[in-house]
């Protein structure tokens, strides 16, 4: 049937051709659409599926970004690739090392490629295919919410000069040159023309598929299975929901996937860095940062934006004592005046909690590997 | 055969006979339109899907401008030398005289230094009578909020900010005073966007092309309405929040006027 259509189709077109006087015109007719049926050419990338953990909501992908077997292969290879720095000394991996939850080495601040000491703290890589989702801002990622999804998330440390210290132009024509990438960027994307969209749209697609869950904490509190967590983990999980207590909870949401409230706050740290502040240009937002997720904690350490505490239990006595209670210091902080005012063996309790949304397997999954 | 493909045969068959009905027109067997007594209609007439062509003469106090180390005094009596103008045009709206507007939505950017373009066409602009232009001077909200866009507003092409997503919708940079010291502005931000409306009722073009004179005076950036003096006013310019963009936004937008129509 369909054959009988085109033949029609192309008599159609032979009549209308036939009409015209200038005999170049005939040309085009070569790339009309019936004539496009070579399949040979036709660019058909395989589907991506990620696996998800046990009750995680479905993956929300951007439609023009859809995840492929062959996009996710090319991103992973970006990912690992010292080429996208100036030097050719540092990866995106180098920073975001699989083994430390996909941050770097348990460093307060990383070295970029000329030798500058960071400002923050590298942030881990999990689970961030759901933020531009539940985050309610256009501020979706880096500590203070610069950059608005995934994709343009990739540019920042590639061209910020205390970073990678690339330029977009010279990523690029490294890319081109390469006897690998454009043949890759053919199969991922059905163009071996690398730009910079592609370039975004691959090491996304490789960061989406990085998921992690299944902790022991997950089947209590999904599944109610008492069993997974001892009589210390479960007085620390009370206390970390008790308003009058460690109060966590209004930020490390324990119902979000991702224990976080996907918003930003002061929580009551000494720091000149502006924060969301700096994004902004509202007073108002000086000193936010985003809530952190707190799954794998005992991988990435340290913590906070700028890595000021190297062990849980520094953080825990900051929210106890440390942090100051009054404005610009949000009001879940300062509504505890008098601080916390934890006990010893409460504060074991709490960090013993935090220590159950751990999942291993994060640092050995094949997929995720260089 | 399913319906779809019944609908697609009846429909090359009706069209093929339709073809046959209608046989080759020549020139004179052409149906009759009605051809209206000619007036000259005020504005921009494309009888047909038209080509726009926006050029930018860039100036300073009405003459040509050029780069460094030609100089230049300002209001505020700074002598500045320009290194560089580059800068984004979006979204030009052709406005008929009944209010209808037409959003061509191009991303265009323009570049002071050769071989940077200062002109660029828009073809297949609707048919239509248009009374008034006006364009926004950097990037419309919408793909002001991803760099994944591409053409001229590629990242690549060096006028986007990657540690707070946005483009720089407006940089110059240069030099100022005997000392040489640099300023260098970048101005950007969703909230910060800037436009420019003319109207286009002083002139008669009709046909399928157009082409819009445009003056941008960069005197106007330092001078008009408010005196930007960089010997107590900010050097550096980059970050949306800077509060010396609201000073600069006004005269940006009056830098531009429109001065012919051909």
């Amino acid at each position: 049937m369909m054959k009988r259509f085109n033949i029609l189709y192309v008599v159609c077109i032979l009549l209308l051709v036939a009409c015209q006087k200038d005999p170049e015109v005939l040309l085009p007719v070569s790339n009309n659409p019936v004539d496009s049926t070579d399949t040979t050419t036709v660019y058909r990338p395989t589907p991506y599926y990620v696996e998800l953990p046990l009750g995680f909501p479905e993956m929300p992908i951007p439609a023009d970004n859809p995840l492929t077997v062959e996009g996710v292969a090319l991103g992973r290879k970006l990912f690992y690739d010292k080429l996208l720095s100036q030097n050719q000394t540092q990866s995106c991996g180098s920073c975001h090392g699989q083994t430390f939850g996909f941050t770097d080495a348990n460093k307060q601040f990383s070295i970029g490629v000329t030798g500058q000491i960071g400002e923050r703290n590298s942030m881990p890589i999990f689970n961030l295919a759901w933020v531009e989702k539940f985050a309610k801002t256009n501020h979706k990622f880096f500590w203070d919410g610069g950059a608005t999804s995934l994709e343009n998330q990739v540019l920042g440390p590639i061209t910020n000069p205390i970073e990678m210290n690339e330029t977009l132009k010279n990523v690029l024509q490294k890319l081109q040159s390469h006897p690998q990438y454009p043949g890759l960027f053919k199969k991922a994307f059905g163009t071996d023309s690398i730009t910079t969209r592609l370039l975004m749209f691959a090491i996304a697609q490789f960061e989406r598929t990085i998921v992690s869950g299944n902790t022991r904490f997950d089947y209590f509190r999904m599944f109610g299975d008492q069993t997974m967590l001892t009589p210390q983990e479960k007085r620390g999980f009370d206390l970390f929901m008790a308003e009058e207590k460690a109060d966590c909870f209004h930020c490390h949401n324990p119902n979000s996937i991702f224990s976080t409230d996907f918003l930003f706050h002061h929580n009551g740290h000494q720091s000149s860095d502006k924060g969301l502040g700096r994004i902004t240009g509202n007073t108002e937002d000086n000193g936010k940062f985003r809530t952190p997720s707190l799954r794998n904690l005992v991988f990435t350490a340290p913590y906070m934006h700028d890595g000021r505490f190297s062990t849980l239990e520094e953080v825990v006595e900051f929210y106890n004592s440390g942090a100051i209670r009054v404005y610009p210091a949000d009001p879940f902080i300062t509504k505890h005046p008098n601080g916390l005012g934890l006990t010893t063996e409460e504060k074991q309790d709490l960090v013993a909690f935090l220590k159950t949304m751990t999942d291993s397997t994060l640092l050995t999954n094949p997929n995720y590997k260089p | 055969m399913n319906i779809f493909h019944k609908v697609l045969s009846i429909t090359s068959v009706l069209g093929l006979s339709l073809m046959l009905m209608t046989g080759c027109k020549t020139e004179d067997e052409e149906d009759p339109i009605e051809t209206p007594t000619p007036t000259v209609e005020k504005g921009i007439t494309f009888s047909s899907n038209g080509s726009l062509t926006i050029s930018l003469n860039h100036q300073f106090n009405g003459n040509a401008l050029q780069l460094s180390p030609v100089q230049y005094v300002t209001t505020a009596n700074d002598t500045i030398k320009i290194t560089q103008l580059t800068y984004y045009i979006t979204n030009i709206v052709l406005t008929t005289k009944q209010g209808a507007k037409v959003n061509l939505g191009n991303a265009n950017l323009v570049d002071f230094i050769p071989p940077g373009a200062s002109s660029f066409t828009i073809n297949n602009v609707p048919a239509g009578n248009y009374t008034n232009i006006s364009y926004l001077i950097g990037v419309d909200s919408t793909r002001n909020s991803t760099g994944t866009n591409q053409g001229d507003l590629d990242p690549n092409n060096g006028m986007y900010w990657s540690w707070n997503t946005g483009y720089v919708f407006v940089r110059i940079k240069g030099r100022f005073s005997s000392s040489e010291t640099g300023y260098s502005f970048d101005i950007g931000g969703t909230s910060n966007i800037m436009s420019a409306s003319h109207s286009l009722m002083a002139f008669e073009k009709s046909g399928t092309s157009a082409k819009v004179m445009v003056d941008m005076d960069v005197a106007n950036i330092f001078n008009t309405p408010n005196v930007y003096n960089l010997k107590t006013d900010s050097l550096a310019i980059h970050d949306p929040t800077s509060p010396a963009i609201q000073k600069l936004r006004p005269n940006i937008s009056g830098a531009f006027t429109l001065q012919s129509v051909q």
